[in-house]
């Protein structure tokens, strides 16, 4: 299940990240960490990139006010920072959301093509 | 037709497009789903492409079975449909939604309800609409479909990002392993 989750939590805002939109958005081959003394970043906060493969998010909080955060949603870093890379994901994150999914009816629609009488099968026949 | 390296802009204004977005559904998918004035010279990710063909698929036996198809989306991305030592791309068969077709199962595709099937107008109305379904997606030459195909809508920017957006929406969705 596509799980996406935006809280207000005390003037924080904390997104549960979809980690191959992430990995998608990696594709330079370039290491960059967050550093721990980070003032503005809750000390959960991870980000590790690693050629595009180890790519991961842990859930995170960032305070809105933070420059950090204002950094990554109207920076124009290059391509090869983190928080560009950032700025790419909430965007994406950001569109999904408003086509979120009533998985309800995503069900409802796949049982009723289940059901619908299918078109001509046929077989192909291989030569040989 | 000649293939070209013209590319989208990447997504640099949530705000405008998500309104744009909003407004383009609300609208009915209609107008302004298609280019008005597609171009015809090159291929894109997105376009529409009429070939009456079959669609290969492996059934449950094992064997190779096929359901005809007279209109396809082209779902590889633009960039290697310009790329000539790039010998394939992948398309998805559109399937037709018949007139018989509930309304709220329609009104459901229409607001994209549902991962893996994704609604396109049919701007002639001889039907409700057709769906491209992310489960069924095939490989074809490249120069069979340039050469036998007729391109015959393109995408508009907005309806392309919301197709993007679709896209990743199904292929990349979080399963919950690492809760």
């Amino acid at each position: 299940m596509y799980r996406l989750q935006h809280k207000q939590t005390t003037g924080s805002i904390q997104v549960i990240p979809v980690f191959m939109l992430l990995a998608t958005a990696v594709t330079m081959a370039s290491t960059a960490y967050v550093k721990p003394h980070d003032i503005d970043l809750n000390p959960n906060f991870k980000i590790q990139s690693d050629i595009a493969r180890n790519f991961q998010l842990n859930p995170y909080v960032i305070k809105k006010e933070s420059s950090f955060y204002n950094s990554m949603v109207t920076g124009t870093s290059s391509s090869m920072s983190i928080e560009n890379i950032m700025k790419n994901a909430l965007e994406q994150i950001n569109i999904l959301s408003y086509i979120k999914v009533d998985d309800t009816i995503d069900r409802e629609i796949d049982a009723y093509f289940a059901t619908r009488e299918s078109k001509k099968v046929k077989k192909i026949l291989l030569k040989g | 037709m000649h293939c070209s390296s013209n590319r989208w802009p990447p997504v640099y204004d949530f705000k405008d497009l998500q309104s744009e977005i909003q407004s383009l559904i609300a609208r009915g998918l209609e107008d302004g789903f298609y280019k008005a004035n597609p171009n015809f010279q090159n291929y894109f990710q997105g376009d529409i492409v009429e070939i009456d063909m079959d669609f290969p698929f492996i059934d449950e036996n094992g064997d190779i079975a096929s359901i005809q198809s007279k209109k396809w989306l082209i779902l590889g991305n633009t960039c290697d449909l310009t790329r000539d030592e790039l010998v394939y791309t992948n398309i998805i068969p559109l399937d037709e939604l018949d007139n018989d077709v509930p309304s709220k199962i329609i009104s459901d595709l229409k607001r994209f309800q549902n991962y893996k099937k994704v609604f396109f107008p049919d701007l002639t109305k001889e039907y409700q609409g057709y769906i491209a379904d992310f489960t069924q997606v095939c490989s074809i030459e490249k120069k069979f479909l340039f050469n036998k195909g007729k391109k015959v809508s393109e995408l508009e920017y907005y309806s392309w990002v919301l197709f993007h957006s679709c896209i990743v929406r199904y292929f990349a969705r979080d399963d919950g392993r690492n809760d």
